[in-house]
């Protein structure tokens, strides 16, 4: 006797599929549409309106407020020391990450051991490595209480001009762990035949890795800095943790300043400071792509 | 490779070791130095060592209730998370049905719209729902993952496809395969995914922050943390509360290092 | 200015911790040879190759190229060109850079490097491909890529790691042709691995046949098939192998004879019964079940064989001259 095949011939057989396939995708959907685009489409619905600070105003404002906000300052200081967070901790992350990849790649004993202690920093959280660095540069109880030489000798965390340094350290010690695993990852996808094959034709050591190993580990490289341009833009914990946005509002970052719009009169404002940040978040993640996708080559 | 060269490799694998773990050293120093003489003397050595911070950010933080609401949280999360995906993922790669793409297109779309960008108007959607200071709110708007589905879509299109006409001749349902099959088949995968999920629920910071108006009662670990760096002149308590607080996922890194690490590198080097 | 040299192990032994992969190795390769060494996997002859190349290290003895010792020199100074089994081009370069790249390390003049470049494109068929990137071209054509790559350098010594085992059967059969070509062209000294015993055969000046680290025996194809040194060398080369049996007069001896020295004779002094026949079209092989023997023994036989039934008895004469005797204890030819 033989079985019947999972019919994808009839007609009902189709249907079945279809109803199955609605019933797999439902549940993630229902969340998606609750948590994720119902919210966006009430983003730019609330944009449009103004309100007082006792939300008995609701009045439609059209796309003034747009106009408004995204030409002001707050999106503007908003948006510039989001870029800070982002100009400080992505070539970093980067950088350091490859170096300790390098460092850790190779076939020596007890290399596990090392490899573990250079993606630790993957097990902290936001909060705890925003305490890590209290300890370490916090005027009142840090390792160091100093500034940074050249800036004033204000502590680095009081100091408007080099807080949001302060901050980034914060999350490039904290990057470490992911950076390092991925440029990792990356470094040992290349068959150790090219390697030994670039020894052969005379690249010493230097040259191979500018010349055979940075552009075969480019696709790599090209994902680590999404990864960490979108963490950098999201960044939230170590703003609040260790400055409260402050001094003088030189750490407000977009998430900061969105976060402190939750009353009604400012609803409006932060609604569309959300929007502006998911537009900057499109843009450069988009740009990031074609600017740099040129450059990465892709095996086969 | 010779031996001079070994020594000089592990000379500088040691140093960046050491700069690595070096704040985190900072900070086991000053959980159990007293904080009236941390920087007094030498930073580098513990000064007064007193252990009582861990018992003093443990009461005032109320670190066990925070641990055990943060573990229901990040339990149900990392559960309905992979449950999701796993049914979506399914249907991804196994089924046909019209609008696949541009469904599968809006799944992938969320990752534009996190939190961060969504908060304001989920938070009207928790207080509509009254679910400010609930586990509902905490966890269900995290109860879908759409780099999971993609993980373990993946994970699923690599099983060979004799296996599911084999499954089909046998006369088993989609479902029957799914449990039967295509899960046990993509264990490494599942495994990674719930790990990171894990990790990344436990951390949370931004969310639980905005939902959560009475901290006394509902705080996770890492908002219990915030409670504790009020008063940060008692460095070693905070501190002691960071500790304490880093403990449950650092035991995970220990057990499931291979794993995260799989589930990190997924999306970066193909094959 | 083309260079050649000859290859010479003594002594040579290569421990990794407790495996020996290499064990004591003395073998000369002749200036301008096709040697290749033969064996199956894990006996050892990649890592001889790679330690000609320099990339595995020597753990005791020393190894020659030309006169000069080489067990301390750097690959890239050793005048040696290896073309890997996975060709190993690199995939972010064009061929044009790929092939020239052991010249750019070698500050050879631009004019120089160009003229060379130009010289193995055309040698191997690769000019309409120059701007092209590895991952454009057939399996075929990164072949010739990596052999345009080694031919470049005009090493004194070319290496080949199973270079032919990833590519189709009918690829194989064309560019072994072609392989033998180059090495006439090229007069070089070439040291070829593989596990196909058919590549050995058709190519090589002199085999070296290999396993479990240790050379069994060195010599023309010819001096290997008709005289193998040892039961793994009569067992390793020729298609069907040869047929082995323990000798029923003297315990300590193993005979054995292969299927093309063997016909049926009523006067055969090998008895066995008649297990199956497979008929090839150009020749039949017939296999037979002989008291005492391991496996079945196999006859070939015209392809005009009335193939008798299975089962029936029947008597398998050899050629007197050509029945080798090998000890049972140490396997080597008496």
């Amino acid at each position: 006797m033989i079985a019947r095949q999972e019919a994808t011939v009839s007609d009902s057989g189709r249907l079945r599929e279809a109803l199955t396939a609605l019933a797999f995708i439902a549940p993630s959907l229902v969340v998606f549409w609750a948590f994720s685009f119902y919210p966006f489409q009430q983003l730019i619905l609330r944009g449009l309106y103004r309100n007082n600070a006792s939300g008995t105003n609701l009045r439609w404002v059209g796309w003034e407020q747009y106009g408004d906000v995204l030409a002001g300052n707050e999106f503007r200081d908003g948006l510039w020391h989001s870029m800070q967070f982002v100009l400080f901790t992505v070539p970093a992350g980067l950088v350091l990450g490859t170096v300790l990849a390098v460092a850790a790649n190779r076939r020596l004993r007890g290399i596990k051991v090392f490899q573990t202690i250079f993606s630790s920093t993957i097990a902290t959280s936001t909060a705890v490595a925003s305490v890590v660095f209290l300890v370490l540069i916090n005027q009142q109880i840090g390792v160091y209480q100093g500034g940074v030489p050249g800036f004033g000798s204000q502590a680095i965390l009081e100091n408007p001009s080099t807080a949001m340094f302060g901050v980034s350290l914060s999350a490039i010690w904290q990057n470490l762990g992911l950076s390092f695993v991925i440029v990792l990852a990356g470094l040992q996808a290349i068959p150790q035949e090219v390697e030994e094959a670039a020894t052969l034709d005379g690249y010493g050591p230097v040259r191979r890795f500018f010349r055979i190993t940075l552009p075969m580990i480019s696709p790599v490289l090209l994902f680590l800095v999404v990864v960490l341009v979108i963490f950098a833009l999201q960044a939230f914990a170590p703003i609040e943790l260790l400055t409260s946005g402050g001094p003088a509002r030189s750490t407000e970052t977009l998430v900061y300043k969105i976060f402190e719009r939750q009353t009604p009169d400012l609803l409006g404002e932060g609604a569309v400071l959300s929007v502006g940040l998911f537009g900057v978040t499109f843009l450069v993640t988009l740009g990031q792509f074609l600017l740099l996708e040129r450059r990465v080559h892709y095996g086969s | 490779m010779s031996r001079g060269r070994a020594l000089a490799w592990y000379l500088l694998l040691t140093t960046l070791s050491v700069l690595v773990l070096a704040p985190i050293y900072f900070l086991l120093v000053r959980a159990i130095s007293d904080p009236t003489k941390a920087f007094t003397s030498s930073v580098l050595t513990p000064q007064g060592v007193r252990f009582d911070g861990f018992s003093q950010a443990w009461e005032r933080g109320n670190l066990g209730g925070a641990l055990v609401r943060s573990l229901v949280v990040t339990v149900g999360i990392t559960t309905l998370q992979v449950t999701t995906s796993v049914l979506a993922a399914y249907a991804f790669a196994f089924l046909r049905f019209p609008f696949k793409r541009v469904l599968f297109a809006v799944f992938m779309a969320t990752l534009l719209l996190p939190l961060e960008v969504t908060l304001l108007p989920n938070l009207h959607t928790m207080r509509d729902l009254g679910w400010f200071d609930s586990y509902q709110g905490l966890i269900m708007p995290f109860a879908a993952a759409a780099f999971g589905t993609f993980l373990i879509r993946q994970g699923f299109l690599g099983i060979p496809s004799e296996i599911r006409d084999a499954a089909r001749l046998e006369g088993w349902s989609h479902l029957q395969f799914l449990v039967r099959f295509a899960v046990p088949l993509t264990r490494p995968v599942i495994a990674s995914f719930s790990v990171i999920s894990f990790m990344g629920a436990f951390n949370q910071y931004l969310w639980p922050r905005a939902i959560i108006t009475d901290a006394e009662s509902w705080a996770t670990v890492q908002i219990a943390l915030r409670g504790l760096t009020s008063r940060i002149e008692q460095s070693n308590v905070p501190v002691a509360g960071a500790v304490i607080a880093a403990v449950p996922i650092v035991i995970v890194l220990i057990l499931f290092q291979r794993q995260i690490v799989r589930g990190l590198t997924a999306g970066a080097v193909k094959g | 200015m083309r260079s050649v040299a000859s290859v010479t192990f003594t002594g040579v032994t290569k421990r990794y911790g407790d495996v020996t992969a290499v064990d004591d190795l003395d073998l000369d390769v002749a200036d301008g040879e096709f040697m290749v060494l033969l064996g199956p996997s894990g006996c050892g002859k990649s890592t001889a190759l790679r330690m000609i190349a320099g990339l595995e290290s020597i753990t005791e003895g020393s190894l020659r190229i030309g006169d000069r010792v080489v067990n301390g020199v750097i690959p890239a100074k050793r005048d040696v060109s290896l073309v890997f089994q996975s060709y190993a081009l690199y995939p972010h370069m064009s061929v044009a850079k790929n092939i020239e790249s052991p010249l750019l390390n070698r500050n050879v003049p631009t004019a120089e490097r160009k003229t060379r470049l130009a010289e193995a494109a055309r040698m191997l068929g690769l000019e309409p491909y120059l701007d092209r990137k590895p991952g454009e071209l057939s399996g075929g054509q990164r072949q010739r890529v990596a052999l345009a790559r080694a031919v470049v350098s005009r090493p004194a010594v070319f290496l080949m790691d199973e270079p032919l085992s990833n590519l189709d059967a009918k690829l194989r059969t064309q560019t072994r042709a072609e392989l033998v070509d180059l090495h006439r062209r090229l007069g070089t000294t070439f040291v070829y691995v593989t596990h196909d015993q058919v590549e050995a055969m058709t190519m090589a000046d002199r085999i070296a046949v290999m396993s479990d680290g240790r050379l069994r025996q060195v010599g023309t194809s010819r001096e290997v098939y008709d005289t193998p040194a040892d039961l793994f060398v009569a067992g390793f080369i020729g298609t069907p192998p040869m047929n082995v049996a323990p000798d029923p007069a003297d315990a300590g001896a193993i005979v054995g004879v292969r299927p093309e020295h063997l016909s049926i004779s009523d006067a055969g002094e090998y008895a066995g019964r008649v297990h199956q026949t497979e008929w090839l079209g150009h020749e039949a092989i017939l296999r037979v079940t002989i008291e005492g023997a391991p496996t079945d023994w196999m006859v070939r036989l015209p392809s005009g064989f009335e193939p008798p039934a299975p089962g029936a008895p029947i008597r398998l004469a050899a050629d007197p001259a050509r029945v080798h005797r090998f000890d049972a204890t140490t396997g080597l030819r008496t």
